[in-house]
């Protein structure tokens, strides 16, 4: 089966964060697929670099990215929601003449398309957020 | 599905932002309303100028995009005091047998 996840809520201190990415690790552990994880609202600030999570708290944008590298995982960051909290890849910084852009490796910036791309690809959309 | 807020945080807005981009690509959507998001349905909203954009306005554009009109989950309406008759005729109450139907409907179900 393939899936795509769709996640609202930020990395740090939200039990659905944890939870979405547990759901891909296991649905990938099962044999199925995953095609899409779509972050929008705070969940896009999984695509910043600089998170530092404490020593004995999951780095979750760390844990997604190596995911996606080893398994074709698409990880997409809702370019409105990116843009309202400060997550730029290089070409949105110097359009919009920013000091710095702050993109993670690993994931992209998308638009509201690749969601319903996401939803047309996949047989099952799972949300997670609280 | 959203169930936050309409001002509290940018939920409500990102879920008609996703619903009217999956109108503009003319797939079938329905908005449901249920816990607190119910209240992006009451009328006569006044956000303040620094808010962002007006959900209500939001809201009115849904027909643009061939989005019917959306669905309030009775029951959170019941337990805010909320009166349905007062969110218009634009707004369709849903129990939960046609809050089930509707999910059981539907390809695909986005929570925000």
């Amino acid at each position: 089966m393939i899936f795509s996840l769709l996640v609202h809520s930020p990395p740090v201190a939200r039990p659905a964060s944890r939870s979405a990415y547990q759901f891909a690790r296991t649905a990938i552990d099962a044999g199925h697929s995953v095609y899409r994880v779509f972050f929008i609202g705070d969940g896009v600030l999984h695509g910043t670099p600089l998170n530092q999570p404490a020593g004995n708290e999951a780095d979750l944008p760390a844990l997604w990215r190596e995911l996606a590298a080893a398994h074709r995982v698409d990880l997409a960051l809702c370019i409105s929601s990116a843009l309202r909290r400060g997550v730029l890849d290089s070409a949105e910084a110097t359009r919009r003449r920013l000091p710095a852009s702050n993109l993670r490796e690993g994931f992209a910036i998308a638009g509201l398309g690749q969601l319903v791309d996401a939803t047309l690809k996949s047989d099952r959309v799972v949300s997670f957020g609280d | 599905m959203c169930s936050a807020a309409p001002y509290a945080d940018s939920r409500v807005r990102e879920a008609l932002d996703v619903a009217l981009a999956f109108g503009a690509f003319e797939q079938r959507v329905t908005l449901l309303f249920s816990g607190d998001g119910v209240l992006a349905l009451l009328p006569r909203q006044a956000p303040a100028a620094d808010s962002g954009r007006s959900v209500e306005r939001l809201l009115g554009t849904l027909p643009d995009y061939g989005i019917e009109a959306p669905w309030a989950d009775a029951a959170a309406l019941a337990r805010r005091g909320i009166d349905a008759t007062s969110l218009g005729p634009a707004v369709r109450l849903a129990d939960e047998p046609t809050i089930r139907g509707l999910l059981a409907a539907h390809d695909v179900v986005l929570t925000l």
